[in-house]
């Protein structure tokens, strides 16, 4: 029989997660190269929604909670490698070579960034299993020779910290809309417009898409796409950048050490100080931590 | 980030044969071995010197003669017999171009150890033979005349297409420049090229009579 038991029922509970769950934020940004192009993304997130259910088993299900990217912006930096056209044979040769060739006309190669933004796009945590974790926390600005009065004093105290423990946290790749191949094409398609000098006159920017032709078929082409953009897309933030991972990993760290569910000093006030007394405070020791299906039940004892 | 863009493509819109430019090259045969010195003559009337040795015993083809290049040298220099030499067999091909710049460029030349004032060969004056080979860049329609003659004909460069495929310019026009010029009409895709078999003395000048501005400007002129 513990010396302490507190309780806090299944809504109390689902309360303190859904203010958990609205205080996640999450960004990050990194660039890579990939051969024939680099990239890089820069994306910014927070958690919305999520339906708590505490099991018999002691432990934690949470469904339909969605990862909202209020930013998510990809740079796909790549080099058109130029164009020479016009070029043909003036005097033939008995070979069916040239002797003397219309040099063609070569448009140099230059370098763009165009920028997919996806902000927005929402994702959803498919699989989040959980327990409970009990952590003793030893504040590190507490010095060795302080009493816990004195870390009491200088607002140091230890403490004991309730934390939601996931053991398995699963999101959904990121669901890139088809639509990205459009976005990708207009992007490519301003970059190279703002390439090409005021001074060139309108006919002759004509001739120029007519020569680059698709512009689909050459990002295709340059960064050695096979198959559908939003796959690539999809894959490149997935795989190669490894963002479910970071922000799989980020949600865990987060629920298992960064926000407690309930935390409490110990030793534990249980008189507060007088002008003439001392606070009376109780050492707790052997704290856990479980649920059921109805609440989450804390059970401690009072130490020596 | 700045396309690398040669402004004379779209700036220069007609071609003369006597005022070389990067839109137009001659093609000339020497026939008889001799040396040769040939002079580039710019706009502003100055010259620089070249050197051509038409020699039996070379296997060469066709020269290469950058006139933008050679333009570039310093005239003095080249007057003092420096400058460059080409080599090429008598029933090669010289072949004068511009490789950049706004060009304006006519050639002269005649055999080194002849008297200077008797010129041989002058690219304001082509002679039967050589080639002009022209690309015409402007949609619109042109007309050609051989200023040393009576021949005229028109060519008509289309409006570039849709994008819908990588555009590559169809295989150059064949015109027989004589008496007449034939065909009289000309129908050019953008950057397609016309090779002028010069049968007569020409000086071969193009001039665009007509823009045409593409659907965008027409379907405005109706508005």
């Amino acid at each position: 029989m513990s010396d302490i038991t507190l309780a806090a029922s299944a809504n109390a509970f689902e309360q303190i997660f859904t203010n958990i769950v609205q205080n996640f934020t999450y960004s990050k940004s990194d660039t890579a190269s990939f051969g024939p192009f680099s990239a890089s993304y820069a994306i910014a997130l927070h958690l919305q929604d999520g339906t708590l259910t505490l099991n018999n088993d002691n432990t934690i299900d949470v469904s339909d909670l969605e990862i909202v990217f209020d930013t998510l912006t990809v740079d796909v930096c790549f080099t058109l490698p130029g164009w020479c056209v016009g070029g043909f044979c003036v005097v033939p040769d008995p070979w069916n070579g040239c002797l003397v060739p219309f040099p063609g006309f070569c448009i140099g190669a230059f370098s763009i960034c165009p920028t997919i933004d996806l902000s927005g796009l929402v994702s959803e945590v498919t699989e989040f299993d959980a327990g409970l974790r009990v952590n003793y926390y030893v504040d590190p600005a507490r010095l060795p020779g302080w009493s816990d009065l004195d870390a009491e004093l200088h607002g140091h105290p230890n403490k004991w910290q309730i934390f939601i423990n996931p053991t398995l946290v699963d999101i959904n790749p990121i669901d890139v809309p088809a639509t990205v191949a459009n976005i990708l094409e207009n992007a490519v398609k301003n970059a190279i417009d703002s390439a090409i000098p005021s001074w060139v006159p309108g006919w002759a920017v004509d001739l120029l898409w007519d020569i680059i032709g698709p512009i689909l078929n050459l990002i295709v082409d340059l960064l050695g796409i096979v198959g559908d953009i939003a796959d690539w897309l999809e894959s490149l933030l997935d795989d190669s950048f490894n963002i479910l991972s970071f922000i799989e990993t980020a949600i865990t760290d987060y629920f298992a050490g960064q926000y407690p569910i309930y935390e409490f000093e110990d030793p534990y006030p249980v008189l507060e100080a007088t002008p003439t007394l001392i606070p009376v405070k109780i050492p707790i020791r052997d704290l856990t931590a479980t649920v059921d299906s109805q609440e989450m039940v804390v059970l401690a004892n009072v130490g020596a | 980030m700045v396309a690398t863009l040669d402004r004379n493509f779209f700036t220069q819109i007609g071609l003369d044969s006597g005022a070389l430019t990067m839109l137009g090259v001659i093609v000339h045969t020497f026939g008889e071995a001799s040396e040769y010195r040939g002079a580039v003559i710019s706009g502003d009337g100055n010259e620089a010197i070249f050197y051509v040795s038409v020699d039996p015993g070379c296997a060469v083809a066709g020269v290469n003669i950058d006139l933008a290049a050679l333009a570039g040298t310093a005239p003095g220099a080249a007057a003092g017999g420096q400058g460059p030499r080409y080599v090429v067999h008598p029933k090669g091909y010289a072949v004068f171009r511009v490789a950049g710049g706004p060009g304006g460029y006519a050639v002269s030349v005649r055999k080194a150890v002849e008297d200077p004032e008797v010129t041989a060969y002058d690219t304001r004056a082509l002679q039967p033979g050589d080639i002009f080979s022209a690309i015409l860049m402007r949609p619109g329609r042109y007309s050609v005349r051989n200023v040393l003659g009576d021949a005229k004909a028109e060519v008509t460069v289309s409006y570039p297409g849709d994008g819908k495929a990588a555009y590559k310019p169809p295989a150059p026009e064949a015109v027989e420049l004589g008496e007449t010029i034939e065909p009289a009409h000309i129908r050019l895709k953008p950057m397609q090229g016309m090779n002028f078999n010069v049968r007569t003395a020409a000086r071969i000048v193009i001039e665009l009579q007509e823009a045409d501005d593409g659907p965008r400007a027409r379907e405005a002129a109706t508005d």
